[in-house]
């Protein structure tokens, strides 16, 4: 049955992208829970919209858009990061003034498993625009402009901010270190 | 050394995967969930036949119909929290037929898959006052016989036990939480422990009532602990002067704090709006007009919360916004209530959970409430009639302004007392 059929498929791709999906949260909130939570939230609000008769061209594509609507929910629930984002802004014109790209040259030895924690540590404190960036770019695996549809910016506007993201992470590494 | 950063992105998210639990669990939620909520044409049949009941898809006779095993989990959490009485074995009291499912099932099975510790606190903290509400409701009919008691007061106490558990262990990552869900959970016992008192009048709760003043306490001490030290947190942070960075995460920190806590306030606001809105019409006129004074006092207190958050007044807001959360909670529990019920007006929680360790229906010569605190939250009177015990009546024109006054109260017709009353 066709019906079967869909359920069947929607099941594939549960199982396909939950394990990204939760690592995608996991980065943009910095917390186990809140990422199981929105994940699960996601796929529920999914199956809804398929229930209720939507179509999905892009399944992954529709994911990773209600779970950023989730997390811009949770988002708007802490007003400070509407601060955050204005003054970083102003920030990283001066932070790429110091840097260049995402490799720089450090004169201490990094023991590599820290810094992957730290990583892991500092990305989800990001201005929350930065954090998404990073976390779809090298941790989804997304393109510039496969972001741009989702987030429904310009593909420029994504890469600059990709690039002022990285600056400013690697600017709170090098604090942290 | 060079160091690629964006292989150490990779790298940590390589790193960060579900783990096997995790993953069963989401998987049991999930295809629950699809099971609960197939899709249409499929089994149109079968919702029929699961609707023609009471034209409620989760009557109990419909419960007959469906596998236990794609009950939908994510859905029973919510409704708990939400505290909706649409879900028929919910809405069920020992004795009745779906009670076990309810205890056994629904709630075991919301507890396990309550992931954050937030979410456990407020879990068992709702199931605790079920029990209560349970209690109330049997004592109503005069049903509550001595083993049911028993169970009930059990049940109630490791409940509280483990919401008091959770929230003290979420005190430790996350103050603001913890101090919301204690307030919360604090006002409610002390309702639901007022509403036992009015309805039961064969004596078979006053066990009960002592236990749930125990646990009250309790509850009060860990908030107060709680609201010390972010208080002390937030003074240390403050005095940090040299580090401006610092001063701006704990600024950061407070607004968040008050945003949360004014946004659970106006949800509690509206659940208790629409709850008088349905049973409105079925309380007496005096009863209905207090609701309306303690809905609107609540509301003027959120608006308050708000200015004061406009103002970037993080901790006047917060507290703003828990008073008003405390008092439309509070009240949501007597409009809950089995029977209609004389609603309390709300004291300062704080002191009147101490005073409640007496026994609170003997008569009492007159009750001698000690100033407040000079803070003009720490303490409320709304505009309306004052019941001691219902041996006096106090009309006061008090507003819900710093202004301090005495109130001579007649008690008893035996004599007179003073009520000092700091606003």
């Amino acid at each position: 049955m066709k019906e079967k059929d869909t359920e069947g498929a929607f099941l594939l791709v549960f199982r396909e992208h939950h394990d990204s999906l939760f690592r995608h949260a996991f980065f943009r909130t910095g917390s186990r829970e809140r990422a199981l939570d929105l994940t699960q939230d996601t796929f529920i609000k999914a199956w809804d919209y398929v229930r209720g008769g939507g179509e999905i061209k892009q399944f992954k594509a529709f994911l990773y858009k209600i779970m950023r609507n989730l997390i811009i929910d949770e988002y708007r629930r802490k007003k400070t990061q509407s601060l955050d984002d204005m003054s970083e802004e102003k920030r990283s014109f001066v932070d790429a003034e110091l840097a260049e790209g995402s490799v720089w040259e450090t004169e201490t030895h990094i023991d590599e498993q820290d810094l992957i924690l730290k990583v892991q540590e500092q990305l989800p404190k990001l201005p929350p625009q930065y954090c998404a960036v990073i976390t779809m770019r090298f941790i989804d695996g997304f393109s510039p402009k496969e972001i741009a549809d989702i987030t429904g910016d310009t593909e420029n506007v994504i890469s600059v901010r990709l690039h002022r993201a990285i600056t400013k992470l690697r600017t709170m590494l090098s604090y942290e270190n | 050394m060079k160091i690629n950063l964006i292989e150490y992105i990779k790298k940590a998210a390589e790193s960060t995967t579900l783990s096997t639990v995790e993953q069963e669990k989401l998987d049991r939620v999930v295809t629950e969930y699809m099971a609960m909520k197939p899709l249409r044409g499929v089994s149109e049949v079968d919702r029929a036949r699961l609707t023609s009941v009471r034209g409620n898809f989760f009557s109990p006779l419909s419960l007959l119909h469906v596998n236990k095993k794609y009950m939908p989990i994510a859905i029973i959490i919510a409704l708990i929290l939400s505290g909706s009485a649409s879900y028929a074995a919910e809405g069920s009291v020992p004795g009745d037929l779906f009670y076990p499912m309810k205890v056994s099932v629904n709630e075991n099975v919301g507890s396990a898959l309550a992931f954050s510790l937030e979410s456990k606190a407020a879990f068992e903290a709702k199931i605790a006052e079920r029990r209560l509400a349970e209690a109330a409701k049997l004592a109503s009919d005069h049903k509550l016989t001595g083993d049911v008691n028993a169970k009930l007061s059990k049940n109630f106490a490791g409940r509280a036990d483990l919401a008091l558990a959770h929230t003290k262990e979420l005190e430790k990552k996350n103050a603001s939480a913890a101090i919301g869900l204690a307030s919360n959970f604090e006002s409610n016992l002390d309702a639901h422990e007022s509403v036992l008192a009015q309805i039961d009048t064969d004596g078979d709760t006053n066990d009960l009532r002592v236990l749930i003043r125990q646990k009250a306490l309790l509850v009060s001490k860990l908030r107060m602990n709680a609201e010390g030290n972010a208080n002390v947190s937030a003074e240390s942070k403050d005095n940090l002067k040299e580090n401006k960075g610092d001063n701006n995460i704990n600024a950061h920190l407070k607004e968040e704090t008050a945003v949360l806590m004014g946004l659970k306030a106006k949800a509690s606001i509206r659940e208790a709006q629409s709850l008088f809105t349905q049973v409105g019409s079925k309380l007496e006129s005096a009863t209905s007009a207090k609701v309306t004074a303690q809905i609107d006092s609540a509301v003027a207190l959120s608006a308050k919360g708000d200015a004061f958050l406009e103002a970037k007044n993080f901790s006047d807001a917060f507290h703003s916004y828990q008073w008003a959360l405390v008092t439309t909670n509070r009240l949501t529990v007597y409009l809950k209530a089995p029977k209609s019920i004389d609603i309390k007006i709300l004291f300062d929680d704080r002191k009147s959970t101490e005073l409640k360790s007496n026994e609170r229906t003997q008569d009492s010569d007159s009750k001698e409430l000690e100033d407040r605190d000079e803070s003009p939250r720490s303490m409320q009177i709304f505009p309306f009639d004052l019941n001691i015990d219902g041996k006096a009546e106090v009309k006061t024109d008090i507003k819900t302004e710093t202004k301090v006054e005495d109130i001579k109260i007649d008690v008893g017709g035996s004599g007179s007392g003073s009520i000092k009353v700091g606003i």
